[in-house]
């Protein structure tokens, strides 16, 4: 299921509410579990027992290591463990393409191809199993007590705000909450708010510049201002709708008693990518950072050790994001060698201007985001050629100039202002009085009707990073 | 081990006390939506306005998901859903003149369907496609004894081209029509470009094509209608019974547009809408036969009145709602004086009139003599689906 949808909004989230009110708060967790098992299993009831198994593994796990003294075993049942989550994931994620990339040589090489049935990726499944991870490294380094309530553990695990595309909550934020948490008018209005932020983010924005993106992407000669129009729309398009998500999930969190963190920090106005990286995604940054980049050394061993434990973190993050294609290995090696160059760049002593590094670093983002979208590498060539101006075209062409309506053009303003938003508010805001500001903090609501018409009206349209 | 924070977060614009005054309100807002969205549905569940499971509640439809899919399409019409759809679409349409995501404005008052505007992708692909199954149907048609012949309807754009304005249609689908009709004439398909008859009507000063419609208007029906006959005539075909229609034009009376439909505004107050049309709206009266021909034709179908089914058409129209506006079919049959049996869909593009019609009792136990399949131009180069384009 998802936030952006009729089920969710006129019937799920509602009685999920009236049961989570009536329950007496000791059973609130059960209450907490049942809605989120009923939320993962509505489109597909078979992975909910991948998702049941999952959570037992790991719940049993985490005892299991916390109960082991000797050091050599702890390792080997944690080693055992990550292989396991990791082979799962490695197997619904991998196996289709690694079976099409062979078939491909093998065709080339005039053999027969492997018969295949494909696989299909379990939802949330990338989040599931790095979360899973995070709690039994965090477990066997001991900071943090595995828990023993299998039933508070499986609602950490499920619970439905975070659980099918993030933020990658980890057991240490929430076990103060699982255990004991508030469930009051403030605390519900706040994330009454958010929520509403996040589902705006998403439907306004988001779902309206879909269409866009998928013009342009499916182009077989994008002219320049095509592939750019296309680039342009599909980096609003995926910041509003997974930082839409991320809202709407801490919005959720807010209103049953947990405090999730950030997810995001104005990504686009990033002064590097260094910079982009502490603001992007922070709860898949901070994961790599500390379960990948730092157990690999870091940049503790010296900078050619550094440079290579950056592009190996960044490709191992990119091959996370993908299953149907490379491009997102591509991407991640991408963003791994722009690492490496601005660590190479500022440790010479040179810096950009500020508006120049912010230009700089946008448009690199933006021309890996047309590497992330494409859905293949020569898609990703094609579009990459119209960016370069080597498809010609700097008239918006015919599909595009079909397709494109008003409603685009303010989703795109509307987008970009959105955008550069943080950078001009404290004027702004010394400027409004009172009143205005008080008028002003209330526009999630009318924006929040009218994100609901518009499902209503074009249907739910899923989020982007279900499929990662 | 921290969380990832926003410290460096560009601080809240509101002030703290608007901020939570602004929380309690959305908050209070929330619920009083969830409660109405819940209200409203449950009641029209209880009062049997809204089924929630259109379909048998299986295992198997449990299991894939197909049940809550079900379940996810019938909320569409949910009270609170249908109301806030409608408002969307008519708010659009007044604040910002957006007519939703199928329907442009050319000139003012004139509505085209977005679809007729660009090509689709791999489209030459799809067209080829259509064309080599038209071919195979006609020659499976063939071999039943059935002749077959297509009638081809140009896009409204590629004929109203002076009610355009700011509207551009692409260049590329310039050679699309002609390629479909030249691929089927070489194969030996006997085809109907209907753009020239639509064409003499606007050299007239008419249009053949209504404002708020994508349909076209009668007298292009009756003008294409009479293209179709000349062709199916040159076929050599002896189709009976022979029947005579006479044909009153009606006054010119208010006719709804299903593009305004489509655009979502035909709950708005007329005055608020797209500016209303009139077309006129024919009747046809059946001509009672001279003696002297019904002695005739009632001797020629003794031998058929054995089994019932002497007065029923030989000629069979397939197709899509161009078959079933501006009496296309009551036009067609005045025009080759025989009945025709209508089993054109609307809304079946290609494929849905023709893959009903193959597998009806009625085509399987009175094959008719001659099939006419209309298609419309901007069907022609739509992705294909899972469809199997041949006859059963």
């Amino acid at each position: 299921m998802v936030f952006a949808s009729l089920e969710f909004l006129l019937l799920f989230f509602p009685l999920f509410l009236i049961a989570y009110a009536i329950t007496p708060k000791a059973l609130r967790n059960g209450t907490l579990l049942a809605g989120s098992w009923i939320f993962y299993g509505w489109w597909s009831p078979p992975y909910l027992l991948m998702l049941v198994g999952l959570t037992a593994l790991t719940w049993g796990g985490g005892l299991t290591i916390a109960a082991t003294t000797a050091p050599q075993m702890r390792r080997i049942q944690l080693t055992v463990l990550i292989v396991v989550m990791a082979g799962l994931l490695g197997w619904f994620k991998y196996a289709n393409i690694v079976v099409e990339t062979i078939n491909t040589a093998l065709g080339h090489a005039g053999a027969m191809p492997i018969a295949w049935q494909k696989v299909a990726l379990p939802i949330g499944l990338s989040f599931i199993v790095l979360q899973a991870i995070s709690y039994l490294v965090d477990v066997f380094r001991g900071t943090v007590t595995a828990q023993r309530s299998f039933v508070a553990f499986a609602a950490y695990k499920a619970m439905f705000g975070q659980l099918i595309a993030g933020p990658i909550i980890r057991y240490d934020w929430v076990k103060k909450e699982i255990g004991n948490r508030s469930f009051g008018w403030d605390g519900f209005g706040a994330g009454a708010r958010r929520f509403m932020v996040g589902m705006s983010m998403k439907v306004l924005i988001a779902d309206t510049l879909a269409p866009i993106v998928d013009l342009a992407f499916s182009q077989a000669r994008p002219g320049f201002a095509d592939a750019w129009i296309g680039c342009a729309a599909y980096t609003l398009q995926l910041f509003f709708d997974f930082a839409g998500y991320s809202a709407m999930a801490i919005g959720i969190a807010l209103m049953l008693g947990f405090h999730f963190p950030e997810n995001f920090n104005h990504p686009y106005l990033a002064r590097s990518i260094q910079d982009f990286w502490r603001r992007w995604h922070l709860s898949l940054s901070s994961w790599i950072r500390d379960y990948l980049y730092i157990p690999l050394g870091g940049n503790r061993r010296g900078s050619v050790r550094t440079y290579v434990n950056l592009l190996l973190t960044m490709a191992i993050a990119g091959l996370w994001h993908g299953g149907d294609s490379w491009n997102y290995l591509l991407w991640g090696i991408a963003h791994g060698v722009a690492l490496c160059c601005a660590r190479a760049y500022s440790a010479s002593g040179r810096t950009l201007a500020m508006p120049l590094a912010r230009i700089a670093t946008l448009l690199f983002v933006m021309l890996a985001w047309t590497l992330f979208r494409a859905h293949d590498f020569d898609s990703a060539l094609r579009m990459l050629a119209g960016q370069f101006g080597l498809h010609g075209g700097f008239e918006v062409g015919d599909a595009l100039d079909a397709g494109l309506r008003r409603a685009h053009l303010l989703a795109f303003a509307l987008g970009i202002v959105c955008v550069v938003w943080p950078a001009v508010a404290p004027q702004i805001a010394a400027r409004a009085g009172p009143r205005l500001s008080a008028i002003g903090a209330l526009w999630p609501v009318p924006a929040f009707l009218l994100s609901f018409a518009l499902i209503a009206s074009r249907g739910a349209v899923p989020f982007l990073y279900f499929q990662f | 081990m921290t969380a990832p924070s926003a410290a460096n977060a560009a601080p809240p614009i509101e002030p703290p006390k608007a901020r939570s005054l602004a929380a309690r309100w959305s908050g209070a807002a929330l619920l009083a939506f969830l409660a109405g969205g819940l209200a409203t549905t449950v009641t029209a569940v209880v009062t049997q306005r809204l089924d929630l499971l259109p379909h048998a509640l299986t295992r198997a439809a449990f299991l894939d998901g197909a049940s809550m899919r079900d379940m996810a399409q019938a909320l569409a019409n949910a009270p609170f859903a249908r109301v806030a759809a409608e408002r969307e679409r008519e708010l659009s349409w007044l604040a910002i003149s957006d007519l939703g995501p199928q329907v442009r404005e050319g000139c003012p008052g004139w509505l085209f369907l977005a679809e007729e505007l660009a090509p689709q992708v791999d489209g030459d692909r799809y067209l080829r496609d259509r064309a080599r199954a038209v071919v195979e149907i006609q020659a499976a048609l063939r071999q039943r004894g059935i002749r077959l012949m297509v009638a081809v309807v140009p896009d409204k754009s590629r004929i109203e081209t002076q009610r355009l304005c700011e509207l551009d249609r692409s260049l590329a689908l310039e050679g699309r029509l002609r390629g479909f009709v030249s691929r089927l004439a070489a194969a030996g398909v006997p085809v109907v470009d209907t753009t020239p008859a639509l064409k003499t009507l606007q050299d007239r000063g008419e249009d053949p094509f209504l404002r708020t419609d994508t349909h076209w208007t009668e007298n292009a029906a009756d003008a294409a209608a009479r293209a179709v006959a000349d062709v199916a005539r040159s076929l050599g075909l002896e189709l009976s019974p022979q029947q005579n229609w006479d044909v009153v034009r009606g006054m010119p009376a208010r006719r709804p547009g299903d593009l305004v439909r489509l655009a979502g505004l035909d709950g708005l107050p007329l005055s608020l809408q797209p500016v209303p049309e009139e077309a006129s709206d024919s009747s046809f009266t059946l001509r009672k036969p001279d003696a002297a021909v019904a002695a005739a034709s009632s001797a020629a179908s003794a031998e058929a009145e054995l089994f019932g089914d002497a007065d029923l058409p030989q000629v069979a129209l397939i197709g899509t709602s161009f078959s079933r506006t501006s009496h296309f079919a009551e036009f067609l049959a005045a025009a080759l004086q025989t009945p025709v049996g209508n089993f054109a869909k609307d809304g079946g593009n290609f494929w849905g009139s023709p893959s009903a019609y193959f597998a009806s009792d009625a085509f399987r136990q009175t094959p008719p003599k001659l099939i006419v399949w209309e298609m419309p131009e901007r069907v022609l180069q739509l992705p294909r689906g899972q469809e199997r384009w041949a006859l059963p």
